[in-house]
């Protein structure tokens, strides 16, 4: 389009620079006044790389026309051979079958134009002369053609002068003339003279105007637009569909167009065309078109007949618009529905499943939605709340029920759990106890957790557990704790510190009666012993036992349990030896129940190991754990115990009798290791002593210590 | 010894215990207060200003950890060094009364009166 429309040399002064698609004449009287305009004309063809044509005539030949270049052009001969310019008799062109045929002559200038395009030139000019028509019919016909070259000139790098002789021209002839050029030249009074044909001209601008709006439009809109005879035939070029289709003028003439259409579709579009022809009825028609890279892209096509003056289809012209993003997102659509489908099947699956799951649940579940209204809930929570579903769904939880503390008092609103699922999306949970008309006291153990959709609360789910079991094995657990540790330890207390206040006033007991005080005194804390185990043993099983992971020296631990039996080791004369590691006291986050664990196996060994006799505690550690070995030369364990001492109040046979103890101090020494993440293991050899191992993990991430859920009324 | 005696009170419920505490700390050389209840104790404190308070946690009515609360309000009673003597010794009573402010956390039965007395004077000292 760019280079349509820059300007070409056309060598005459007179006329200076036209565009391409110029149609031009010239009257002439002599020889000399057609080599005037023609030898320039052609020089400056020769010289801006255009192919030459010039046909000739018998007022100046072939032979003549070669002549009067090779005067002018430097290096004619040159051109000729290299057939950058071409000069015919008009026998071999305009009547080179016998006779004159417009659509012949008209077809084999495009065919000139196109080659000369494909082999390089930038475009064509041409000189054409019909000197040689000699009656009335062959000059309406020469007419109809000069005014075909009109239509469809301006599609074509194309520049046509026609040389005109004003001696076979009368003057209705040279209206003709005159009306079918842009302008004529004619020499008058020796000088050349430019004649603009004002109406042609006119006519011309607008119709040129309104062609290159259209074309511009359809360049904007990206659609391709097209003309076709009646057959479907392409004679016009299309240079949008070129463009798109990368096939050349060549290739869409005729049916050539159809090529570019996907296989698929042109039985159909054939179907549609001929019933469209044989209704003369515009239409419509989706099919896909082959892009030049060989991609396929869904058009919609209109086509609509246009009719000459006397009722006759005489063309077809329409456009071919590109839908292929309308027709993804239809297919996407149709994909998505699809998908929907199947999703709501499943979704109504999964409820199936949901509902089956809620209600068998032993907990009551309500879900609420953001207002705190009932949603759903299941068969346990119409038996806990004594609710019908139909009378609650819809209604407000904050209205229907209440919940107070401990004491009884009604929680307020915002102090809920379920409030603060809404409010903040946070989990609340606690005990609390369901207030209703005519029901007794139900302690409630309430857990209410956010709903939560793209990034909304949107309800919350609550689960109600009937704890009145709990609290009820939770209060005898705590009552038991307590008759235990204080109502047990007093009169044990009391017996311990009289006996205690006996020895210290009164030195002049007989022996007998000082036997009998350390008996009493003896038993008093072997009671005192057991009652301690006794409590220690039911703590770890109830999960009561604290195990604070704190900031502690595994070496002051040591030396403290070392202190605290240091009486015992002294009365038997034991030979203590002690080793740990240097770097040991570089770890913390240690527990406290390291102390338990020492002291439990340290005095097993002190007890169990003769006068005399060696007890040792050896610690070592690695980056990851802490290993504690205490030896003794003791009594040992037979093999046949070693597997069961770790039993709760298993007391091995050769102990048994010799011995004090509950049976309870390895079982609550195991289960504090194991709770802590480690390991206890025993070697022994009766006779000759026991080794305990025991390993520890540094890092507390093994068991975090977790007290049971307590419930406390 | 100091030549001046040093003043305790001793806050036990149980009345045998509390008479083998007294005769042990006055044989020691103590000036004892005795109290078996939170209420009284907590007056007996405020008038007597003691050096030093054994202090039990089961009392009838208030019991020893709120009487504590209320001590340390208490400008003179903030200071005072308190002996927790209980057997009691359930671990969260015991991280209780280590967050108010206590000396130790004695369990009777685990201790013997000479030991009391020992930790009393080391308190003192």
């Amino acid at each position: 389009m760019e280079s349509k429309n820059s300007l070409r040399k056309t060598g005459i002064d007179i006329v200076g620079d036209v565009p391409w698609g110029t149609h031009f004449c010239q009257f002439y009287e002599t020889k000399q006044d057609l080599l005037d305009v023609l030898v320039p004309y052609f020089k400056a063809g020769l010289e801006n790389n255009e192919l030459c044509i010039w046909v000739t005539s018998e007022f100046l030949t072939t032979e003549e026309a070669k002549l009067a270049m090779q005067k002018s052009v430097p290096g004619f001969s040159n051109y000729l051979k290299k057939g950058r310019i071409e000069i015919f008799p008009h026998t071999e062109w305009y009547l080179k079958g016998g006779s004159f045929e417009m659509k012949r002559v008209l077809n084999d200038w495009v065919q000139k134009h196109d080659k000369a395009l494909k082999t390089g030139f930038n475009g064509t000019r041409v000189s054409g002369n019909p000197f040689w028509i000699d009656n009335k019919k062959d000059w309406n016909d020469f007419a109809s053609y000069e005014a075909e070259i009109n239509k469809v000139i301006n599609q074509y790098k194309l520049l046509v002068l026609c040389t005109y002789s004003l001696i076979k021209c009368g003057s209705s002839e040279i209206i003709d003339v005159i009306s079918n050029h842009e302008f004529a030249l004619i020499k008058r009074k020796g000088k050349w003279e430019n004649i603009e044909s004002s109406a042609h001209h006119k006519i011309e601008l607008a119709l040129r105007n309104s062609e290159s709006r259209y074309r511009s439009y359809v360049e904007l809109t990206g659609e391709l637009a097209w003309t076709t005879n009646t057959k479907g035939e392409v004679e016009e070029d299309m240079p949008e569909w070129r463009k798109y289709t990368g096939q050349s003028f060549e290739e869409i003439k005729g049916r050539g167009w159809a090529e570019a259409l996907h296989p698929d579709d042109v039985k159909r579009v054939i179907k549609i065309w001929q019933k469209a022809v044989s209704t003369k009825k515009p239409y419509e028609v989706e099919y896909r078109i082959k892009r030049f890279d060989g991609i396929y892209r869904h058009f919609l096509v209109k086509g609509v007949p246009i009719y000459s003056k006397e009722g006759e289809i005489h063309e077809w012209v329409g456009t071919c618009i590109d839908i292929s993003k309308h027709k993804a997102s239809e297919e996407e659509i149709i994909k998505h529905s699809r998908q929907l489908k199947v999703l709501n099947k499943s979704l109504q699956e999964s409820l199936v499943k949901e509902k089956a799951l809620l209600e068998s649940l032993g907990d009551g579940v309500i879900a609420v939605d953001k207002k705190g209204k009932f949603i759903a809930l299941n068969k346990r929570t119409e038996e806990i709340f004594g609710w019908k579903p139909e009378e609650i769904l819809g209604k407000s939880l904050f209205k229907e029920f209440k919940l107070a503390d401990e004491q009884g008092k009604i929680i307020p609103k915002e102090l809920r759990p379920i409030k603060l699922a809404l409010s903040t999306a946070q989990v609340g949970h606690g005990i609390y106890f369901l207030v209703r008309k005519n029901v007794s006291r139900i302690p409630l153990f309430v857990t209410s957790a956010p709903v939560i959709l793209n990034n909304e609360v949107v309800g919350a789910i609550n689960i109600y557990r009937d704890v009145s079991q709990q609290v009820v094995i939770d209060q005898a657990k705590d009552e038991f704790l307590y008759f235990a540790s204080h109502t047990l330890r007093t009169p044990l207390s009391a017996i311990a510190w009289s006996i205690e206040k006996l020895n210290e006033n009164n030195k002049e007991y007989s022996l007998e009666q000082k036997k009998s005080l350390d008996l009493i005194y003896d038993q008093t804390q072997r009671m005192i012993q057991l009652t301690n185990d006794l409590l220690d043993a039911t703590r770890m099983d109830l999960g009561l036992l604290s195990y604070k992971y704190e900031e502690t020296n595994p070496n002051v631990i040591v030396s403290n349990v070392i202190a605290d039996l240091k009486n015992l080791i002294e009365d038997k004369k034991i030979k203590f030896k002690l080793m740990t590691d240097k770097n040991i006291d570089s770890y913390k986050d240690y527990s406290n129940a390291l102390y338990m664990i020492l002291h439990n196996l340290l005095a097993n060994a002190l007890k169990f190991t003769p006068v005399g006799g060696k007890v040792g505690l050896n610690i070592t550690n690695t980056e990851k754990e802490i290993t504690l070995q205490i030896s003794d030369s003791g009594v040992g364990i037979p093999k046949s115990a070693q597997a069961k001492i770790f039993q709760k109040m298993y007391r091995a046979q050769n102990v048994k009798d010799k011995f004090e103890g509950s049976g309870l101090g390895l079982y609550i020494t195991n289960g504090i290791i194991k709770h802590m993440g480690g390991k206890i293991s025993v070697r022994s050899k009766p006779g000759h002593g026991s080794i305990f191992t025991v390993l520890l993990p540094l890092i507390s991430k093994a068991i975090h210590p977790k007290e049971k859920e307590r419930i406390y009324i | 010894m100091n030549n001046s005696k040093k003043k305790i009170l001793i806050i036990e419920d149980e009345k045998i215990l509390l008479d083998l505490l007294f005769e042990k700390f006055e044989d020691s050389g103590f000036e004892v207060n005795c109290a078996q209840s939170a209420e009284i104790g907590i007056k007996l404190a405020i008038q007597k200003h003691p050096d030093l308070i054994l202090l039990d946690v089961i009392l009838p009515k208030m019991d020893g950890l709120t009487m504590l609360k209320k001590l340390r309000q208490d400008k003179w009673g903030k200071e005072v060094p308190v002996i927790i003597l209980s057997n009691l010794d359930d671990q969260k009573k015991v991280s209780e009364a280590m967050k108010i402010g206590v000396y130790d956390f004695l369990i009777k039965s685990n201790v013997k009166l000479s030991d009391v007395v020992k930790e009393a004077r080391e308190v003192l000292e």
